[in-house]
């Protein structure tokens, strides 16, 4: 399973927006500001962990659910427009060369 | 003046050889035809020269280092159509090693963005960027 298939769906980004606007939430939390089922979000919660977006941390007896900053760094890298700018440009660099003629 | 700490790095493995990728990177006609429209400059480190966007403008920029065939780097101005100037621009690093099936690896590295929003041109943030990228991939519903 990749990470965009874990983006690929709206409630999922929707939990990740809430963690970034407040970060550790319980299950509990998250299932508060979302009009769906409890059981709805551990599944998304479950995908999200295991493409290594959330991370679980324990507030004593209490599961938390965290977003991990470098696999968000890594894919907000991937999508800065201007470093897209840049793959553009090796594209271009690759076909003037030739490299495609394969 | 502090620099933001972000970079751009590109890594390449090319089957051309590094004289042909040397010349593609070095000489302005062969630049202009995969790096804008046009490019002027002359091979030498401190010269001034610009690249050009039929639809960006021109942008002023100073040769720094040459290795021959082996690096060449350049500064280029962050905004447009103006005179070049240290302190608005960045540094494009360029690195080329041979690979022993006679191609080259080819390194690029832009730095010294000065600030997030010169670097991401986007100061919205990634989440709506996110949300953009996976509708033009394609959604699936569980």
């Amino acid at each position: 399973m990749d990470i965009f298939y874990a983006l690929a769906d709206p409630t999922r980004r929707n939990i990740i927006s809430e963690l970034r606007l407040l970060n550790n939430q319980s299950i509990t939390q998250l299932t508060n500001n979302q009009s769906i089922t409890r059981q709805a979000i551990t599944k998304h919660l479950n995908i999200l962990t295991r493409v290594g977006i959330v991370k679980i941390i324990w507030k004593g007896r209490e599961k938390h659910h965290s977003l991990n900053p470098d696999s968000l760094k890594e894919l907000a890298d991937w999508l800065k427009p201007y470093a897209r700018l840049w793959d553009q440009r090796l594209d271009q660099l690759t076909e003037f060369l030739g490299e495609n003629n394969e | 003046m502090s620099d933001h700490s972000e970079i751009i790095e590109r890594k390449l493995n090319l089957n051309s050889s590094p004289e042909k990728v040397w010349q593609a990177l070095t000489d302005p006609v062969q630049l202009s035809k995969w790096f804008g429209q046009t490019a002027k400059f002359e091979l030498i480190e401190g010269a001034i020269g610009y690249f050009g966007w039929q639809d960006h403008g021109k942008f002023a920029m100073r040769i720094e280092k040459i290795i021959p065939q082996r690096f060449f780097s350049w500064r280029w101005m962050t905004p447009k159509d103006a005179s070049f100037d240290l302190t608005q621009s960045t540094l494009v690093e360029w690195s080329l090693v041979p690979l022993d099936d006679g191609g080259t690896k080819l390194t690029m590295i832009e730095s010294g963005f000065k600030s997030e929003k010169s670097f991401q041109d986007n100061v919205g943030g990634w989440t709506h960027e996110l949300a953009e990228l996976v509708e033009s991939l394609g959604e699936e519903s569980l």
